[in-house]
C-alpha cells in the first residue's frame, strides 16, 4: 500500500485507541493505579538515565589519564572503532525497525502514512543508539588525552550510524554502503589491534591521533554535517519501509528479549544462525577429498569451510588480546585470555549444540549419533589448544593443560544444558524470583571459566 | 540396496511389544494400561481425538520420553534409550525439525547414510531425494524448504537409515497429492520389507490404504 495523505494524523488514531482502552478497561480507581505506576517506573527510568550521564558528563570534562604517546591511545580508537564497526552489523541484523504482526496489520490496513507511525520507533531508536555508544565511548575515551572530543565524535558515530541504518532499511544502495562502511571500520579496528600487537607503526599512528583543536573542531562538524545529511535521507526513506524489511528484524528483537529474560545468549546465537540460513538459502558445495567423503568428520569441515569466518575469529580474537598485552597486566590479562578463548571455543562446538537441543536429530544417527558428538568435542578441543598455543607466551606454564581443558568443557556444558526444570522453587534475587534450575543451568559452562581464570591467576 | 549396519531381524518375534503402559505428567494421566504389538511386516494405526495420548504413546515408544509404568520391549528386547541396539532398531519422525540448521538436505542424508556406514554415501543421498521429488533442492538448506518439503525430507530420513520399526506422528500431514502417493509407497515397501510401522494419524484414507490393525485411543483420562 502507498503511502497517501491521511484523512486523520496518526496521532489522532492513537489517541483515540488510548481513549477507547481506557474507557472499556478501567474504573477511576484502577486509572490512578495505572498512572501510580507509570510515574514510579517513570522516576526509575529518570534515575537510572541520570546516573547514566553523570559519569558521561565527568568523562567528558575531565582531562585524559594518558600521555599523547602511550600505546592506549591507539587501543582506544581501536576498540571504538570496533564497537562502531560491531553496532552497524547488529543494526543491520535487528531491521534496526521492526515490528510485531499485529503493528505490521495495523501499517498495511490503517490509511496513515507510514512515516508517522514510523517515526516515533525510528527517533527512539536513534536517541537509544546514541545514549548506548555515548556511555561505552565515555569511558573508554576517557583513557585518552582527547577524552571529551573523542566521546562527542563517537556519540556523533553512533547517531549516524542509527539514522544510516534506518535510510538503509529502505534502500538496497544505502544498505550495500552501511555494509561496506562497517567492513572498512572493522578491517581499521583490525588493523589498529594489529599495529598494538605487533608495534608496526605504532608510533605513527599515535602522534597521528594527537589532533590540533582546528582539525578537532572540522572533524566534529564534519560529524554533525554528516549526520543531519542522514538524518534527513532516513526521514524521507520512512515512508519507503516495506513491511518485509519491518518484519525481518522482528524475530531477533524477540529472541533478544527472550535471551534477556531467560539470560542465556544461546536463544539469540540460535535465531542468527537461523537467520543466517534462511538469507543464504542454498549453500554452496565443498570439494571434498575421498578420505574425508567416508569419514565423519565431513561435517565438522564443511562447516569450517562454508564459514571460514569462524577461523578469523580465532586469528581476531589473539590479535585483540596480543593488543591488550602492552595496556593491561597481571589477572585482568589472564581472565581476558581465558574469557575471549571461550567466545572463540564455544561456536565451534556447533554439532553438539544442535543435536542436544534436536532429541529427535540424535534419534535419525543413533546410536551413531555419539560419534558426531564426539568430533564435535574435538573440534572445540584443537580450537582450544591452538588459542592456548597462540596466547602461552604470556601465561603461567600450567596453562597449557588448564585453558584447553577448562575452555573445551565449558563450551561442552554450555551447550549441553537439559530442560529447565519450572518445578523447582524458585530463589529471590534483587531483579525478582528466578527458578533455581535456571541459575543452576546458566552457570554450567560460566562457572568452569571463573574456575580457569582463578586457577591460573593463583598459579601466575 | 547398499551395504550398511545390519539390524538384527527375525521374524518368528514381535517388533514391538507394549504391555501396560501407563504415562502420566504429575497428577494427569495420559495414558492407561495401554496393550500394543506390532509383527514384522505389519503396520498399526493410532488414531483417537486430539490429547488423547497418541503423540505421548509414540515418543515413549521411540524411547523420546519414559512410560510412568508398563514394559516396553523392541525385539523382545525391554527399551532402553541408552542402548545402542535399541536405538539401531527404531527410525521414529515426530517433527520436522530435525535437521542441521547449516547442513543442506543432500550433506544431511550422505552424513545421516555414512553414519549408518553406507560405502556411497553421496550417491545414495542423491537417489535418495530424486526419488522423493526432491533432486532440484539437494543444496537447499532446511529453513528454506517448504513445509511439506521439509516434511518429505524428514520422513526421507527415517526410510534412508537401517531400522526394524518405523514410527511415525502424522506423516501425511503437509504432503501434496504426489507426496501422500511417495509415502503410502514408501510404506508398502516397508510392509515387504518386513519392517515394523506404527503411525499416529486422523487420515482414514492413509489408515484404510496402509493399517493392518488401528488402535484407536480414547478421552483423555482424569
Amino acid at each position: 500500500m502507498s503511502a497517501i495523505d491521511a484523512p486523520i494524523t496518526a496521532r489522532a488514531v492513537r489517541h483515540r485507541l488510548r481513549q477507547r482502552r481506557i474507557q472499556a478497561q478501567q474504573t477511576t480507581r484502577s486509572q490512578i493505579a495505572r498512572v501510580y505506576e507509570k510515574a514510579i517506573v517513570a522516576a526509575i527510568l529518570l534515575g537510572v538515565a541520570a546516573g547514566a550521564v553523570h559519569p558521561l558528563w565527568t568523562a567528558m570534562a575531565a582531562p585524559g589519564v594518558l600521555a599523547p604517546n602511550a600505546p592506549a591511545q591507539l587501543f582506544v580508537f581501536a576498540v571504538l572503532l570496533g564497537i562502531l564497526a560491531m553496532s552497524i552489523r547488529i543494526l543491520r541484523a535487528a531491521g534496526p525497525l521492526a515490528a510485531s504482526a499485529a503493528f505490521r496489520f495495523w501499517l498495511l490496513t490503517t490509511p496513515v502514512r507510514r512515516r508517522d507511525l514510523l517515526r516515533p520507533r525510528a527517533m527512539a531508536l536513534v536517541a537509544a543508539v546514541a545514549a548506548a555508544t555515548g556511555l561505552v565511548a565515555a569511558p573508554i575515551a576517557h583513557l585518552a588525552a582527547t577524552g571529551a572530543l573523542l566521546t562527542a565524535a563517537f556519540v556523533g558515530a553512533g547517531t549516524i550510524v542509527a539514522t544510516a541504518a534506518v535510510w538503509a532499511q529502505a534502500s538496497a544502495t544505502a544498505d550495500r554502503a552501511l555494509h561496506a562502511v562497517g567492513q572498512v571500520l572493522g578491517a581499521g579496528s583490525t588493523l589498529a589491534f594489529g599495529s598494538l600487537a605487533t608495534g608496526v607503526g605504532r608510533t605513527g599512528l599515535n602522534s597521528a591521533l594527537g589532533v590540533s583543536s582546528v582539525t578537532a573542531f572540522s572533524i566534529l562538524l564534519s560529524v554533525v554535517v554528516a549526520g543531519i545529511v542522514c538524518a534527513a535521507f532516513a526521514y524521507r526513506a520512512l515512508d519507503r519501509i516495506d513491511l518485509g524489511a519491518l518484519k525481518h528484524g522482528h524475530g531477533l528483537w524477540t529472541a533478544g528479549r527472550a535471551a534477556a529474560g531467560f539470560f542465556d545468549v544461546l536463544l539469540l546465537s540460535d535465531l542468527l544462525a537461523e537467520q543466517r540460513a534462511r538469507d543464504v538459502g542454498y549453500a554452496r558445495p565443498v570439494a571434498l577429498g575421498p578420505w574425508l567423503r567416508r569419514s565423519r568428520w565431513r561435517l565438522e569441515w564443511t562447516r569450517l569451510r562454508r564459514r571460514p569466518g569462524l577461523v578469523v575469529r580465532v586469528g581476531c580474537a589473539a590479535l585483540v588480546w596480543w593488543a591488550c598485552v602492552p595496556v593491561l597486566s597481571g589477572s585482568v590479562l589472564v581472565a581476558l585470555a581465558v574469557i575471549l578463548g571461550y567466545c572463540v571455543v564455544l561456536p565451534m562446538a556447533a554439532t553438539l549444540r544442535q543435536l542436544w537441543m534436536r532429541p529427535t536429530l540424535r534419534t535419525q544417527f543413533a546410536p551413531h549419533d555419539r560419534s558426531l558428538i564426539f568430533r564435535s568435542i574435538g573440534v572445540c578441543a584443537l580450537t582450544a589448544v591452538v588459542w592456548t598455543g597462540l596466547t602461552l607466551p604470556t601465561l603461567p606454564v600450567l596453562a597449557i593443560v588448564t585453558m584447553p581443558v577448562g575452555l573445551t568443557a565449558a563450551a561442552y556444558r554450555t551447550v549441553t544444558r537439559p530442560p529447565l526444570d519450572y518445578s523447582m522453587p524458585p530463589v529471590g534475587t534483587p531483579i525478582g524470583d528466578i527458578p533455581i534450575d535456571l541459575i543452576r543451568q546458566l552457570v554450567r559452562g560460566p562457572l568452569l571459566v571463573v574456575g580457569v581464570i582463578v586457577g591460573l591467576v593463583m598459579i601466575g | 540396496m547398499h551395504k550398511r549396519d545390519d539390524v538384527p531381524h527375525s521374524d518368528d518375534r514381535l517388533i514391538l511389544s507394549v504391555r501396560g503402559m501407563t504415562k502420566s505428567f504429575a497428577a494427569k494421566t495420559i495414558l492407561a494400561g495401554i496393550d500394543l504389538t506390532v509383527s514384522p511386516g505389519e503396520a498399526v494405526a493410532v488414531t483417537g481425538p486430539n490429547g488423547s495420548g497418541k503423540t505421548t504413546l509414540l515418543r515413549c515408544v521411540s524411547g523420546l520420553d519414559r512410560a510412568s509404568a508398563g514394559a516396553i520391549e523392541v525385539a523382545a528386547v525391554p527399551l532402553r534409550e541408552h542402548d545402542p541396539d535399541a536405538r539401531r532398531r527404531i527410525a521414529a519422525v515426530l517433527d520436522d525439525a530435525e535437521f542441521f540448521v547449516d547442513v543442506p538436505a543432500v550433506e544431511h542424508l550422505a552424513l545421516l547414510l555414512l553414519a549408518h556406514g553406507d560405502r556411497d554415501p553421496d550417491s545414495h543421498a542423491a537417489k535418495l531425494l530424486e526419488d522423493a521429488g526432491l533432486g532440484e533442492l539437494a543444496m537447499q538448506l532446511p529453513v528454506g524448504l517448504s513445509s511439506g518439503q521439509r516434511r518429505r525430507l524428514a520422513l526421507l530420513t527415517c526410510f534412508a537409515r537401517p531400522r526394524l520399526l518405523v514410527v511415525l506422528d502424522e506423516p501425511e500431514q503437509r504432503l501434496d497429492r504426489d507426496g501422500r502417493r511417495w509415502l503410502i509407497r514408501q510404506l508398502r515397501k516397508e510392509k515387504e520389507l518386513g519392517h515394523g510401522v506404527l503411525f499416529a494419524t486422523h487420515d482414514r484414507e492413509l489408515t484404510s490404504d496402509i493399517a493392518d490393525r488401528v488402535v484407536e485411543l480414547g478421552r483423555v483420562l482424569a
